[in-house]
């Protein structure tokens, strides 16, 4: 396949060539076109735009048609069917009229930024009678953060709110957001995943770069897990201590360099391990929302709150997530830094 | 009037920051720029859900245990806040990589010159 730029500069110099007739069955009296000039015209306007639509692309298989003498229909024809005939060289219809798509694109373009403005309008005037900003009497704050946060520590060990509820009152909604994580990370594997290809960009060779790397990688790791491990009882958790995980080991993909990476932490091994965390996830979850609500009595112990150990399934359960958001995040940069051929 | 802008100053900046998304989701015939777009409408909901959940004076949900009760803010939106970063850091990956495989085809990010290319492949199969 033959690589083109997509700048508006070089199509322009591709229909500039198709104009020029550079074509030896185009007659070369076409200079004297009013539609070429037009065409040259409307070329100039799409360049100093950096805006391409189906006016061009008409206009240019009209002229490779024309070039090679074919009388069909011209594509994209408003259900006429009848043929063009070269040699009265009108082009038909309303289709080449001058300035009419100059006249859709604007059209475009003002009808978009109207909705645009009507939306913010809408939503301003919603927000400006909302009640105000900090209220402690507005109508979000209700029972239930009251609940989640007079009765989190008992029920959930906690001591982090946000925490007890994202991963117990609210954990399968947790469990459908790392689920659609790893669909998300197993939709882009399919997509960019080229089997047969070597992985690519090895590590650069730079200096500053290596060294650097290697004294920042292991406070990144150490922050990261202590981050997870802290979930429950300072601000954090799996969601963002697995971001810096991930930010960890893209780093030191960038230091080692692809080849070692995939030596140290296969790609393979990453997907396993994201599945495991995930059924690990679903079952411990599973577990607790089962027994707990069958007044089984298995219950977890809940430990002393403020404690490391404490908040039952709390812990693993950060662990989890927090080990899926880093493999997901090291998995979307090796297929999207993959060397394109 | 002022004061009350100047009072729900970020839920303002949130409307305004989804209008800009909006907009560049419309205008920009770039891929990649329409992906910005869609992380600025994103970001303004964020924004939103968080401005939502805050209490004049509240600190952040960290329970203190024992003594007296201060005022927390709202722990709903942040976890909401957090399920919507997951859900854009999907789409966006799916987004980028779709996009990835159109510029493999195509060579091009500009979505106009995409679906030209993408018509006259389809014309010249049918010849």
């Amino acid at each position: 396949m033959m690589k083109h730029d997509g700048k508006p500069q070089h199509l322009f110099d591709r229909f500039m060539r198709w104009a020029e007739g550079e074509d030896p069955n185009q007659d070369r009296e076409v200079a004297e076109d009013p539609e070429r000039a037009e065409f040259i015209e409307y070329l100039e306007y799409i360049d100093s735009h950096e805006f391409l639509d189906f006016g061009a692309y008409r206009l240019m298989r009209y002229r490779e048609r024309k070039a090679k003498g074919i009388t069909q229909p011209l594509p994209h024809s408003s259900g006429q069917g009848q043929s063009v005939v070269i040699s009265q060289s009108r082009i038909p219809g309303r289709r080449y009229r001058p300035g009419r798509l100059r006249s859709l694109i604007r059209l475009y373009r003002i009808a978009s930024i109207f909705v645009a403005i009507v939306m913010m309008v809408t939503l301003l005037g919603v927000v400006l009678v909302m009640p105000q900003f900090g209220d402690p009497d507005a109508p979000a704050v209700n029972e239930v953060s009251e609940r989640y946060l007079e009765q989190g520590v008992e029920e959930t060990g906690a001591i982090n709110a946000v925490t007890g509820m994202i991963l117990d009152y609210r954990a399968f909604d947790t469990f459908g957001e790392s689920t659609v994580l790893f669909a998300a990370a197993m939709s882009v594997i399919l997509l960019l995943r080229h089997p047969g290809r070597p992985a690519a960009t090895e590590g650069s060779g730079d200096l500053i770069l290596h060294r650097m790397g290697m004294l920042i990688l292991p406070a990144v790791m150490m922050f990261g897990i202590y981050v997870i491990l802290n979930g429950h009882l300072s601000p954090g958790g799996g969601f963002s201590g697995g971001t810096v995980l991930g930010c960890g080991l893209i780093l030191s993909a960038l230091i080692l360099g692809r080849s070692r990476m995939e030596i140290l932490l296969p790609s393979k091994r990453i997907t396993k391990l994201t599945v495991i965390c995930l059924l690990a996830y679903g079952v411990m979850k599973g577990y607790s929302f089962f027994t707990g609500a069958n007044h089984i009595g298995w219950d977890i112990p809940k430990g002393t709150p403020g404690a490391i150990f404490s908040g039952g399934f709390l812990l693993p359960l950060n662990i989890c997530v927090g080990i899926i958001v880093g493999c997901t995040m090291y998995t979307f940069y090796t297929l999207f830094a993959g060397k394109e051929e | 009037m002022a004061e009350l802008f100047i009072q729900q100053r970020f839920y303002i900046g949130a409307v305004l920051l989804f209008t800009i998304g909006l907009a560049t989701l419309f205008l920009h015939p770039n891929l990649i720029k329409k992906i910005i777009g869609l992380n600025l409408m994103d970001t303004s909901v964020f924004l939103f859900l968080a401005a939502m959940g805050y209490i004049e004076g509240g600190r952040a949900p960290i329970v203190t245990l024992g003594s007296e009760t201060p005022a927390y803010i709202n722990p709903v939106p942040g976890g909401l806040v957090l399920t919507g970063i997951v859900v854009a850091v999907s789409t966006t990956a799916l987004f980028l990589a779709l996009t990835c495989r159109l510029y493999r085809k195509y060579h091009s990010l500009n979505l106009d010159i995409i679906l030209m290319r993408a018509k006259e492949e389809k014309e010249d199969h049918g010849q």
